[in-house]
């Protein structure tokens, strides 16, 4: 009984809001490599994360769009090692400094993640 | 939510970012391909898995707009929460700007109120244009002040140019209400086509129906909207009630709407033509579509010519069409200038207040600089500080907008009541802030939100964080500038109120001039009061006779007389003529005033003969016809010449039969047997009028003016309370107007009361000005002391005295007020020419007042300054030098 009385959509929101501060972080990080466009992000962040998360297109550019939105992220046009035409992405002074206050909430989380783990198993 | 979006997005997403859109999905699909190629696909196959890969694009095109619109919305929200935090912390600094915007903003809606509802807007008819007024034109005056006869009316009616054609006319009756009291109520005579001839419809109730028109069915009443709400509290209950008024019970059948005015009237009764003698009808008419002015005044000459005999003994007066415009509710010229003036000024007070609201701003831009530094640091965006400090500031005015509705809504009533009172709006009329109005002053307070919140936004938005976080070092660029902005700021508001109190001081003096020079008589315990002599000019001269006597022989009383007009109330003007001058035409024959007074009028007025003798009792209807002229006419028409002994004629409209045996008394020679000196006898800011006065009883009007000298200023006091009360004893048949002291009646004049309000009004926004400008000067006075702490810290350690220290903030304070001084008096020298045209006895460039007024001004800074200048003196040098 104390199970179902548990709300279901606070959870969906938290996960969301989890989730989506995850791959804000993720695509920060893969752009502070340096500059790259939709593709190039998607595969770097597969590559930093040893293949563990698969961007999709269908949330990797509501989630540029939304970096850059706030801020984060400035874009412009370019070409592509291959010759196309594409859109880069480069983090901005107020994105790097997003970082580092992300960073430190993330692994904040994490630290307390694993202590939680490893306090239950 | 969606709706919002979606909304958000027609507003921010053009199509240039849609197609952006596409083309970076495009790219997206082409490199996936071209991956999947290297990895040995084919070119289809690839193509297909890269498709399949992005899914549908459609839906990740409207996540991506989604998103980008909640950002936006979602930044919204934190800004306007975190702009309402800070205001609310900064209690003292939002008070001061919301209310300085609400003044500003309050007091413009109100003021343009009135002026849009006076100057600007139309009149409430239907298609004005095509309405015209048909008058009697008085030729050399250009006015259309004459009436009409019913049988020019009849002829005008006839003429096919006209859709309809209205008459009216208006009289004056008193009602008595159930409580007993008595009440003077105001009747327009209207022809029952008269509503819908202007377009009109009764607000509540119905129209007249020509019948009402008819002999005995006219025992109906429409309300004017005023009166319904003033007696009726505006309720619809009052339809069908009754008022009886000249033995005769009115019911009521409708009301107007507002701003339809008409004779001063209360209600309007359909006027009964049958049987109707008098002449003194006013005519309306609509023009039928596709006629002009011009036939229009070609036809109604033409009628002019067929009733001829009925225009009187001289030409002066023709028939006339003229376009309605504004004449059922005019106001004077002067009283139009002035109300431009004074939305003029309220326009500067709006400045002043913006002005000082930039400037509170930008002070505190300058003391949250590093609040902007550390977020800065901790990465916020340029783009979103400026925008916080926009929605702060948009929010400021937005509220001090909504403040300054709800003032305007307080101060439209009472400014009604006084602009009426000063004879700038009709009698009546009502103002409303109508929502044009109002989005109006909503659409001014988002803009000075928005240019105003821009300055300090921008400043604060341009923080360097490397020396930001320093802030031991303030004496950056950024500070520099906007140091600068601050001080334009306040030589703009004192030079703004400058022009202000220029303006003010230059009316005041002219005032002055005005009330000393008075109406060239003796006013001091004069009493004036008037009554209506009878319907019969010989039942007039009796009473008229009677009363004389009666009030002369009262105790307290020196002297007194009759006077068909006092001086100060306006004119009756008529050609002249000389015995033994070359004729003129009478049209171009010269004006004078003409006053009906009795024997012994100059004694009581204390006007001096100049020359020849005053009337006597014995000028009365047995005797030759005689005239006293004024100074000017003798001058005018003599020269040096002794003018007692020759005769002069004045043009009447009509010939004026009077008492007298003879018959006509008008149009006769009559001989000039005395010159007095000049009076004011229209206007007191005027030059003297020429002014021709004929002897009561060789002329008799009913309405006549008694005027009387007391022995006393306390017999005047005792007489202005106890004379009609004595008089009605006497007669209780007659009533008498309430005695007033001559004083008042010069004091309420039209001229002076067109002046009192001007003044008043320019006085206030002065005076809100100034105030303003005063705490600007204390802001910034305050923030110079703050920033340069440690300056003054050092200075004061090495030996600097404290009076130094007070003299320097004094002196840069100063600097200021002599700068925008400097400003404000060539904009002043420009600026008042705007009222030149209500100057008397004074100069635009009267160097005394700009003295006087700048010397106000600088003390009003020195003041404003003085307290923190003060605080500067006592700045413990250990302390200053240890902070930060």
């Amino acid at each position: 009984m104390f199970v179902s009385s548990f709300d279901t959509r606070d959870m969906a929101d938290s996960r969301t809001v989890l989730l989506q501060g995850t791959l804000d972080l993720l695509i920060l990080r893969a752009l502070s490599l340096g500059s790259n466009h939709g593709l190039g992000v998607a595969r770097r962040v597969q590559q930093i994360t040893r293949g563990t998360f698969d961007v999709r297109p269908g949330s990797l550019f509501p989630a540029l769009h939304r970096l850059e939105e706030q801020g984060w992220l400035k874009s412009e046009w370019g070409e592509s090692e291959n010759n196309r035409r594409a859109k880069y992405y480069e983090l901005t002074r107020a994105g790097r400094k997003r970082i580092e206050t992300e960073t430190a909430a993330w692994s904040r989380i994490a630290a307390a993640m694993a202590a939680a783990i490893a306090e239950t198993s | 939510m969606p709706r919002l979006a979606s909304l958000l997005r027609n507003l921010f997403r053009s199509d240039r970012v849609d197609r952006e859109l596409d083309d970076e999905l495009r790219a997206y699909v082409e490199m996936t391909a071209d991956e999947k190629r290297r990895a040995g696909l084919s070119d289809a196959e690839a193509r297909r898995l890269a498709l399949a890969e992005l899914g549908g694009s459609e839906a990740i095109k409207e996540h991506v707009r989604d998103v980008r619109a909640g950002v936006l919305l979602d930044q919204l929200r934190q800004d306007l929460a975190y702009a309402v935090r800070t205001l609310r912390k900064n209690a003292a600094f939002t008070t001061i700007s919301v209310a300085t915007v609400a003044i500003g903003i309050g007091a413009t809606t109100a003021v343009f109120s009135i002026v849009d509802t006076v100057v600007f807007r139309s009149p409430p008819y239907a298609h004005p244009e095509s309405l015209l007024r048909v008058c009697g034109l008085v030729i050399r005056a250009n006015a259309c002040t004459d009436d009409v006869s019913l049988e020019e009316y009849e002829h005008v009616r006839r003429l096919d140019l006209f859709e309809q054609v209205a008459a009216d006319d208006g009289m004056s009756v008193t009602i008595v209400r159930p409580d007993g009291s008595r009440l003077s109520l105001g009747v327009g005579l209207v022809t029952p086509n008269w509503l819908s001839t202007l377009g009109v419809r009764p607000l509540v109730g119905r129209d007249f129906q020509a019948e009402d028109g008819l002999p005995g069915r006219d025992r109906v009443l429409l309300l004017t909207d005023d009166y319904w709400k003033r007696q009726y509290g505006a309720s619809p209950d009052a339809i069908g009630t009754t008022v009886t008024f000249d033995g005769v019970v009115h019911s009521i059948v409708g009301v107007l709407p507002p701003n339809v005015l008409r004779h001063y009237a209360d209600v309007l009764k359909p006027l009964v033509l049958r049987g109707y003698t008098d002449r003194s009808l006013d005519l309306v008419a609509r023009l039928r579509p596709g006629a002009s002015l011009p036939q229009a005044e070609a036809a109604v000459g033409v009628i002019q010519r067929l009733t001829r005999h009925d225009a009187g003994v001289n030409g002066d007066r023709r028939l006339a069409a003229i376009p309605l415009g504004r004449s059922y509710a005019e106001v004077p010229g002067k009283a139009v200038d002035g109300l431009t003036v004074m939305l003029g000024a309220v326009a500067l007070v709006l400045l002043v207040a913006c002005a000082n609201v930039a400037n509170l701003l930008l002070t505190r831009a300058g003391a949250r600089r590093r609040e902007f530094v550390i977020r800065a640091a901790l990465g916020a965006a340029r783009g979103r500080l400026l925008r916080q400090s926009l929605v702060e500031s948009l929010l400021l005015f937005a509220i001090g907008g909504s403040g300054g509705v709800l003032l305007a809504q307080l101060l439209v009533g009472s400014l009604t009541a006084f602009a009426i009172s000063g004879g700038y709006m009709p009698e009546r009329m009502a103002v409303a802030l109508d929502g044009r109005i109002v989005t109006a002053a909503i659409a001014m307070s988002i803009v000075t939100g928005l240019v105003f919140g821009l300055i300090p936004a921008m400043q604060a938005s341009r923080v360097d964080v490397s020396w930001g976080l320093r802030a031991s070092a303030p004496t950056a660029t950024a500070d520099r500038r906007r140091g600068r902005a601050r001080r334009l700021l306040i030589a703009a508001e004192v030079a703004l109120s400058l022009v202000l109190l220029a303006g003010f001081g230059l009316l005041t003096r002219s005032f002055a001039h005005v009330y000393a020079n008075g109406a060239g008589v003796d006013a001091s315990d004069i009493i004036v009061t008037a009554s209506d002599g009878g319907r019969s000019f010989r039942e007039a001269m009796l009473f008229w006779r009677a009363s004389l006597d009666r009030v002369r022989g009262l105790h307290g009383v020196s002297s007194a007389a009759l006077t068909s007009r006092p001086p100060a109330n306006g004119v009756r003007s008529k050609g002249v003529v000389i015995e033994g001058q070359p004729a003129v035409a009478d049209e171009d024959a010269p004006l004078a005033d003409d006053v009906l007074v009795s024997d012994a009028y100059f004694e009581t007025m204390g006007i001096p003969l100049v020359r020849g003798r005053t009337f006597t009792p014995a000028d009365d209807d047995s005797s030759a016809p005689v005239v006293i002229i004024s100074e000017t006419v003798a001058r005018r028409h003599f020269g040096d010449a002794d003018p007692i002994g020759r005769s002069l004629r004045l043009l009447e409209k009509l010939p004026m039969t009077c008492c007298a045996a003879s018959g006509p008394v008008e149009g006769v020679w009559r001989r000039i047997v005395g010159v007095v000196r000049d009076i004011r006898q229209a206007n007191l800011d005027e030059p003297p009028s020429a002014t021709i006065y004929r002897p009561y009883g060789q002329i008799v009007e009913h309405d006549m003016f008694l005027v009387l000298r007391a022995a006393s200023s306390a017999d005047a006091g005792r007489l202005t309370r106890d004379l009609r009360a004595q008089l009605l004893a006497a007669d209780p048949a007659r009533d008498w107007m309430t005695p007033r002291p001559m004083w008042q009646m010069i004091r309420d004049s039209e001229s002076i009361r067109l002046r009192r309000f001007v003044l008043t009004l320019l006085g206030t926004f002065a005076a809100v000005a100034l105030i303003l400008a005063a705490v600007g000067i204390f802001g910034v006075a305050s923030s110079v002391v703050a920033e340069r702490t440690r300056e003054i810290g050092v200075r004061i350690a090495l030996g600097a005295t404290r009076t130094a220290v007070f003299r320097q903030i004094i002196g840069e304070m100063a600097a200021l007020a002599v700068a925008g001084t400097a400003a404000g008096l060539i904009a002043a020298a420009a600026l008042t020419r705007a009222v030149a045209a209500m100057l008397f006895g004074v100069s635009p460039a009267d160097a005394a007042t700009y003295v006087t007024v700048a010397t106000v001004l600088g003390v009003v800074v020195l003041i404003a300054s003085w307290i923190p200048a003060r605080k500067a003196t006592r700045i413990d040098p250990l302390v200053a030098l240890r902070q930060e």
